[in-house]
């Protein structure tokens, strides 16, 4: 029994490894993690004409 | 025995064999799938770690009730506790995918029906789940029980739209939901956005005029007030009411007196004596913690902030809902994605499920073999039948005449109590508790008297029967 148990958490433990190695580089890169506090999150590439154009747009409907 | 015990290993490698095609099979069709393979995985732990533990609050509470044997409860109790260590570091490092339920008697309430409904069906939401995995065919018919009720309840409309209070009909109208969704119709989506959606969403934390992401709120806001003391309290209670005289006894026989110190001892020695379904819960813990953080850093590699969005990249955007999401918690969850696979075979066959505000709005009904919580309850099961397998505790049951009834009642009260409660013993509670969620508490308060209240009926109910049986004898 106990053989076999290792062998099943050695499989989950594969995958486990291989899911963190996948999903923690992009956290470290936006600075989810270690990021000393910076504001996090996908950034936009909106110019602030941009971002006048729609705010009045929201003035007109309303 | 040995022939049986081989048997039952390559089994367990088989369901192992099985999960890791499907992940590996499905990551090189398409690299989204991952997502959906890190539910399967941590349901898979989950299942593992339950069945370990025999985590069953329902159990639990017939124990304590039925026979006062407060082993399995003051286990489940040290679970919240440790499992509430791991999410206080989880939530003070900004990773959390956990957010709070609305506060108030409403949870009560629910959790009053859920605990009731787990009593009858001898398993609550969680340990129906592992149970299946061993495979008791009861279980799986409260989990049927469960599913069907939650599609059917969540989408009821028609007379029960008079009992709907007029403040909640005219609230729910005034939220101004899209088009699709008929919120002024049905009585869930009256009672969720005319009612529920009202009541204020708190952490203790949060009472406390702290920050759920600060470590002041973390820790002592939601870990040590919100869940160390009411826990610590609790076990009080217990430790008076169910072990206190035992422990106290025999030591007055080996010393001769008692004392405070002894007081100590008895309390700390209940504590101890559950140490497997405590060492589950630790692990529930640190897996719950570790989703939330894979799954955090999935949503930042691919640009999402809901699986929805991920389905509809793989051109799946049958049963997605009218805001583009899926049901995605990023932690363990049970109930939701059963009441998603019956809504998604209801809607298949011609039921209009889609304009209410559970699955239309929020959840959707997405197909279940694309549905990343149905991977982890799939899994789950999966998890639980490798550790039974392994541990020569598989065995088919099928369930008698008697049993199947009190199944599919108590699964259809749980159903109803997951639909009031926004969640189960897990989501509810076990979750939401440990995240310092204050509605989580009420739920559970409602738990374990509905639990009380099942225990006794079942008591009255069996002395009845037997009553029966023996003047049928005397005849």
């Amino acid at each position: 029994m106990k053989s076999g148990l290792w062998v099943v958490i050695l499989v989950v433990a594969g995958f486990m490894g291989f899911m963190m190695g996948y999903s923690l580089p992009p956290m470290l890169e936006v600075g989810m993690i270690g990021g000393d506090g910076a504001e996090i999150g996908i950034k936009s590439e909106v110019s602030e004409d941009m971002e006048k154009y729609y705010s009045d747009l929201l003035k007109q409907d309303e | 025995m040995e022939q049986d015990l081989r048997k039952k290993r390559m089994w367990a490698y088989g369901i192992v064999g099985f999960f890791a095609l499907i992940s590996i099979s499905t990551y090189s069709f398409n690299e989204y799938y991952i997502y959906l393979s890190v539910y399967l995985w941590f349901g898979f732990l989950y299942g593992m770690c339950l069945q370990y533990g025999r985590f069953c609050f329902s159990s639990a509470f017939r124990d304590l009730f039925a026979v006062g044997v407060p082993r399995m409860a003051v286990g489940i109790m040290i679970a919240t506790v440790l499992f509430a260590l791991v999410s206080a570091f989880v939530t003070a490092t900004g990773l959390s995918t956990f957010h709070a339920a609305p506060t108030s008697v409403h949870a009560v309430i629910a959790g009053l029906i859920f605990g009731i409904g787990m009593v009858f069906a001898g398993g609550c939401a969680s340990g129906s789940l592992y149970k299946t995995g061993e495979g008791n065919g009861v279980a799986l018919m409260v989990i049927l029980s469960i599913s069907v009720t939650q599609a059917l309840f969540a989408d009821v409309a028609g007379w029960t739209n008079k009992l709907v209070p007029a403040s909640w009909h005219e609230s729910a109208l005034a939220k101004g939901l899209p088009e699709t969704i008929n919120a002024g119709d049905g009585w869930v989506d009256q009672y969720l956005a005319g009612y529920v959606w009202d009541q204020p969403v708190m952490t203790f934390a949060s009472t406390l005029g702290m920050s759920n992401e600060s470590v002041s709120g973390a820790f002592v806001g939601n870990l040590l007030l919100g869940v160390i003391i009411p826990a610590a309290l609790l076990l009080v209670v217990v430790y008076i009411g169910w072990s206190r005289t035992g422990f106290l006894r025999k030591r007055k026989k080996q010393q001769g007196s008692t004392g405070f110190r002894d007081e100590l001892a008895g309390y700390w020695t209940m504590i101890l004596a559950s140490k497997r379904t405590a060492i589950a819960g630790l692990l529930l813990g640190i897996f719950c913690g570790l989703q939330m953080l894979v799954t955090q850093g999935l949503r930042v590699k691919f640009g999402v902030k809901n699986a929805g969005t991920l389905l509809e990249r793989m051109g799946f955007d049958y049963g997605i809902s009218v805001n583009g999401t899926v049901f995605d918690p990023g932690y363990w969850y049970v109930t939701t994605q059963e009441a998603q696979w019956v809504g998604w075979v209801f809607n298949k066959l011609g039921a209009d499920n889609m304009d209410n505000i559970y699955f239309g709005f929020v959840n959707g009904i997405p197909n279940p073999a694309i549905n990343p919580a149905d991977w982890m309850s799939l899994a789950l099961i999966g998890g639980a039948a490798v550790m039974a397998l392994l541990h020569n505790e598989f065995k088919f049951k099928k369930p008698t005449l008697e049993l199947a009834t009190w199944a599919i009642i108590g699964g259809a009260l749980m159903g109803i109590g997951s639909r009031l409660g926004l969640g189960c013993n897990v989501g509810a509670f076990f979750v939401r508790v440990s995240q310092g969620d204050t509605s989580g508490w009420l739920f559970g308060l409602g738990m374990i008297a509905g639990a009380y209240i099942g225990v006794k009926f079942f008591n009255w109910w069996t002395e009845r029967r037997m009553a029966k049986e023996f003047q049928a004898c005397e005849l």
